[in-house]
């Protein structure tokens, strides 16, 4: 089966500063859920920004949805961000639109019928519990209600890559359970789930991912095999 | 307002925040631009027009003076040059002043009833040339049979004025042209303000698939509305002007003023004015934000 993606060699700096990442190399298959972790700074976020085609990668290879993405078209990129759901650590939610309309962005920047829009933004809001706060700006909602709307709209056109950056930070344990649910139901339904995270104790939700930890920009379980590093409690992933 | 359905869905769905383009200070720049291109273009296209109908006036054009003061010597004299001109098949539309024609071109200067009859005026003989021999002949005949007659060739006198009537019309032309440049660099220059200010939320949109069409037809609607909304304003302005200086060129009726108006074709640029003014606007949008939306990934 051909990876969804595949890093070989990767290597990412931001202008002429040291590598942030160094020498990654893994591959994600469709349909595999995978958990990135690793301390602040390990290079996470740097890693998911070229799985979101936010970076180029600075040497090395990656390929995306049998794309290099060091040499596809820049013309070519935003056809395939769209198969890619993103729940950013800032959540980036646009101040001037309402929840509805910001569940509703990709939707409409994709030409979705309104109708459809309507339809879907509505059952996604009920789903994280925001159908109330559908009027609502986002600077009025608190941190666990814009991280569940951050997830919403990324979730919202049935990404096939779905890619969360510490997207349980904001929200209480219940909340958190309930929002890896909904990422293992889509995992499920075919979708590619890339969790970045430091929350160990979500891990044994997700008996079947594969974990990727990431320490000052290297790979230190290049295999994803390693599930009990030193230290972690017995029983426990991390 | 435009109807939604005419907008650009990220208009329509308020991509970016509604705000008045420069925080609507734009439509009032836009609408003096227009105004100073408008007036600017119709004056130079005015003179370089009454240049060409006085040119073409005076293209054939001369008078024949004779300066004499005794007045049977006067007449003699305008028969022999008027019988050389007659004799000149290339030679045509001869006409002798009257003493009523010679008393009306001096009066402006002496004043309504101070020519008298003891004023000695010259006998003046207005005539056309077909072409520089004929003129030539003409005034190598006179030049040997006529004394004291005098050639006064009209575009000799006239070259210099025409040649700075030319001068202003290019200048007002390249004046106009200078101020639709002005304001395509203050559009580049509000773009870039646009774009600084939402770049956050551009570059959301883009992450989330947004090709760089859905963010320049978004601005090339905005400036497009807002520079046409300006350039109404400004040609309103500039036609109100029109008919007041038509009013007071009404009262002039001698010299360049009276051959000083828009020709049909000049009508055409002034109202090709406030068009190019909105594409220059909408086209300056496109290029500045395609540009700076390339700059990213």
């Amino acid at each position: 089966m051909a990876p969804l993606a595949r890093f070989e060699n990767v290597g990412l700096r931001y202008g002429t500063d040291a590598e942030v990442l160094r020498d990654i190399g893994f591959r994600l298959d469709p349909g595999s859920f995978m958990f990135l972790i690793g301390a602040s700074g390990a290079g996470k976020t740097s890693l998911l920004k070229l799985l979101y085609l936010n970076r180029r990668p600075t040497r090395g290879r990656v390929t995306l949805f049998g794309e290099d993405i060091g040499r596809v078209e820049r013309a070519r990129l935003p056809a395939m961000r769209r198969r890619i759901g993103v729940v950013f650590q800032d959540f980036r939610l646009v101040d001037h639109l309402t929840s509805f309309d910001n569940v509703a962005l990709p939707l409409r920047i994709a030409g979705v019928p309104e109708e459809e829009v309507r339809a879907d933004v509505e059952e996604m809001l009920d789903w994280v519990g925001l159908t109330k706060r559908a009027h609502a700006r986002p600077r009025t909602l608190s941190g666990g209600e814009q991280q569940r709307l951050a997830i919403a709209r990324a979730v919202i056109g049935r990404p096939e890559l779905l890619l969360a950056d510490e997207p349980t930070g904001n929200v209480d344990p219940k909340m958190a359970e309930r929002l890896l649910r909904l990422f293992q139901e889509m995992n499920r339904l075919g979708t590619t789930v890339v969790v970045a995270t430091h929350a160990m104790h979500l891990l044994p939700h997700v008996p079947a991912a594969k974990v990727l930890r990431l320490e000052r920009g290297e790979m230190k379980d290049p295999t994803g095999t390693i599930r009990h590093p030193p230290g972690a409690p017995a029983g426990t992933r991390a | 307002m435009i109807p939604e359905r005419y907008q650009p869905r990220a208009e329509r769905f308020h991509f970016l925040p509604r705000e008045k383009v420069t925080g609507g200070t734009l439509p009032w720049i836009v609408a003096l631009m227009v105004l100073l291109a408008v007036l600017g273009l119709a004056a130079g296209v005015s003179l370089a027009s009454g240049v060409w109908s006085m040119g073409a006036g005076l293209e054939s054009g001369f008078t024949v003076q004779i300066v004499e003061p005794n007045p049977d010597l006067k007449a003699d004299k305008v028969a022999a040059v008027t019988a050389i001109l007659e004799d000149d098949t290339e030679i045509s539309g001869i006409r002798v002043l009257s003493d009523a024609d010679l008393t009306a071109l001096v009066e402006p200067w002496l004043g309504t009833g101070n020519v008298g009859e003891d004023l000695p005026l010259p006998a003046m003989i207005d005539a056309e040339a077909a072409n520089d021999r004929a003129l030539a002949r003409v005034r190598q005949q006179l030049d040997a049979s006529v004394e004291s007659a005098r050639i006064d060739d009209h575009a000799r006198w006239l070259a210099p004025i025409g040649k700075l009537a030319w001068v202003l019309a290019i200048s007002a032309l390249t004046a106009a042209l200078l101020v639709l440049a002005a304001m395509a660099a203050i559009v580049v220059l509000s773009v870039r303000a646009g774009l600084g200010r939402h770049a956050e939320t551009i570059n959301v949109l883009h992450l989330i698939g947004a090709e760089d069409s859905v963010i320049t037809h978004l601005f090339e609607y905005r400036f497009a509305v807002t520079a046409a909304l300006g350039a109404a304003v400004g040609f309103l302005i500039a036609m109100a002007l029109f008919l007041i200086i038509d009013g007071l060129l009404a009262g002039v009726s001698s010299g360049l003023a009276a051959l000083a108006g828009l020709p049909w074709w000049g009508w055409i640029l002034v109202l090709l004015v406030p068009v190019i003014a909105v594409l220059l606007s909408v086209i300056t949008a496109r290029i500045t934000v395609e540009r700076a939306l390339k700059k990213a990934l």
